[in-house]
C-alpha cells in the first residue's frame, strides 16, 4: 500500500531539488519519482504554490524550438527548505519511535 | 496529433484569460514534450484533455476566490459570483468522478446541492421578511395617520406600532443578513478545502472518464 504524501513533503523535495541546481518540469517529476509514487499532474500545482509563496521563481530558455521553463529557488525558498528539512527530521524520529518501539 | 491534445484543452480552457490559460497548459505540454509521449501515455497520465481541462479550471476557480489567481495579472473577466458557482460545479463533478471519494461524494454531493438550495431560500426568505414587516410598518405609520383625527389613541397606537415594526428591520435586517454571509463564507472555505483536496489527489489515482 501507499502512504499519501503529504503536501508539505513534496515541497520540500522540490525545493531540495532545486537547491542543486536550477532545472526544468520534466526533471523534477522524474526525480521525484525516482522515490516515490507520483503522477505526471502532481508537480504543476506544487511549482504553482511554491511560486505563489515566493520560495521560487521561473524564467523560460529556448530549446529545440520550444520553450523549456526552469525553476530557481529563492532566498525565501531556502529558508523554507531548512525549515522543512528540521520540521520532518522531528517527525522521522517521533514515527520511528512509535512504529519501532518496544 | 499531440497537438490536437493541447489544442483540445485549450478550447475546453474558454474563458479564462489567454495568458492564463498558457501559463497553465504550459507546464504539461512542455513536459509531455520531454518525455517525448504520445496521445495514449498522455491520455493515460493526465487523463483526457477533459479531465485535465477540469482540474485545471477547478485549481484556476479556487484561486481566483482566494485574490491569487494566475500571478499576479490583469483583472479577471468573471464577477466573483460566476467563478463561485463555477467552482462549486466543477468541485461536484470532481467529486463525482474520484473514484477512491465515490462512497464519500454519494453522501456529500447531495449535502452540498442541500446546503445550496437551504442558502437560496434563506435568502429569498429575508427578502420576503423584510419587505413585507416594511411595508406593514409603513402601513400602520400611515393608517395611523389617517384615524389620528377620528380616533388620537388608535392613531398614536398604530403610528407607534408602525415605527416599532420598521425599527425592528432596521434593526435585525442587517444582523440576519450578515449571519447569512458569514456562514455563506464558511460553506465556501469548506468546498475550497475539499476542492484543494481533490486537486492534489491527483497524485495517486487518475480518473476513469468523465
Amino acid at each position: 500500500m501507499d502512504i499519501q504524501v503529504p503536501t508539505v513533503v513534496l515541497d520540500g523535495t522540490v525545493l531540495s531539488i532545486l537547491s542543486k541546481e536550477d532545472t526544468y518540469g520534466y526533471v523534477i517529476t522524474k526525480t521525484v519519482q525516482e522515490h516515490l509514487n507520483i503522477s505526471e499532474s502532481t508537480m504543476y500545482p506544487v511549482l504553482r504554490r511554491l511560486k505563489k509563496n515566493n520560495y521560487l521563481t521561473n524564467y523560460d530558455e529556448p530549446f529545440e524550438g520550444r520553450i523549456r521553463r526552469y525553476y530557481h529557488i529563492t532566498d525565501e525558498g531556502v529558508a523554507r527548505l531548512a525549515e522543512i528539512r528540521t520540521a520532518w527530521s522531528d517527525f522521522d524520529k517521533s514515527v520511528n519511535a512509535l512504529l519501532e518501539g518496544e | 496529433m499531440f497537438n490536437d491534445y493541447f489544442a483540445e484543452v485549450r478550447n475546453y480552457l474558454n474563458g479564462i484569460p489567454t495568458r492564463d490559460q498558457q501559463e497553465m497548459v504550459q507546464f504539461y505540454e512542455e513536459q509531455a514534450l520531454d518525455a517525448d509521449w504520445t496521445v495514449d501515455q498522455m491520455v493515460e497520465k493526465y487523463g483526457t484533455p477533459k479531465q485535465l481541462a477540469r482540474s485545471l479550471r477547478l485549481e484556476y476557480a479556487m484561486d481566483v476566490d482566494d485574490g491569487q489567481a494566475g500571478l499576479g495579472e490583469t483583472e479577471y473577466p468573471q464577477s466573483k459570483s460566476k467563478n463561485r458557482t463555477q467552482m462549486i460545479w466543477l468541485i461536484v463533478l470532481a467529486l463525482l468522478a474520484s473514484p477512491i471519494l465515490f462512497l464519500l461524494a454519494i453522501i456529500l454531493v447531495p449535502m452540498i446541492l442541500g446546503i445550496l438550495m437551504g442558502f437560496v431560500s434563506l435568502i429569498i426568505g429575508i427578502y420576503v421578511a423584510v419587505i413585507g414587516v416594511l411595508a406593514g410598518g409603513i402601513a400602520a405609520i400611515i393608517a395611523g395617520i389617517s384615524v389620528w383625527s377620528s380616533s388620537t389613541a388608535t392613531g398614536i397606537f398604530l403610528m407607534g406600532a408602525g415605527v416599532l415594526l420598521t425599527g425592528l428591520v432596521v434593526i435585525f435586517a442587517p444582523i440576519v443578513w450578515n449571519v447569512t454571509k458569514w456562514l455563506f463564507e464558511m460553506f465556501i472555505k469548506f468546498m475550497k478545502w475539499i476542492g484543494r483536496k481533490l486537486v492534489s489527489r491527483r497524485q495517486n489515482s487518475q480518473v476513469k472518464e468523465g
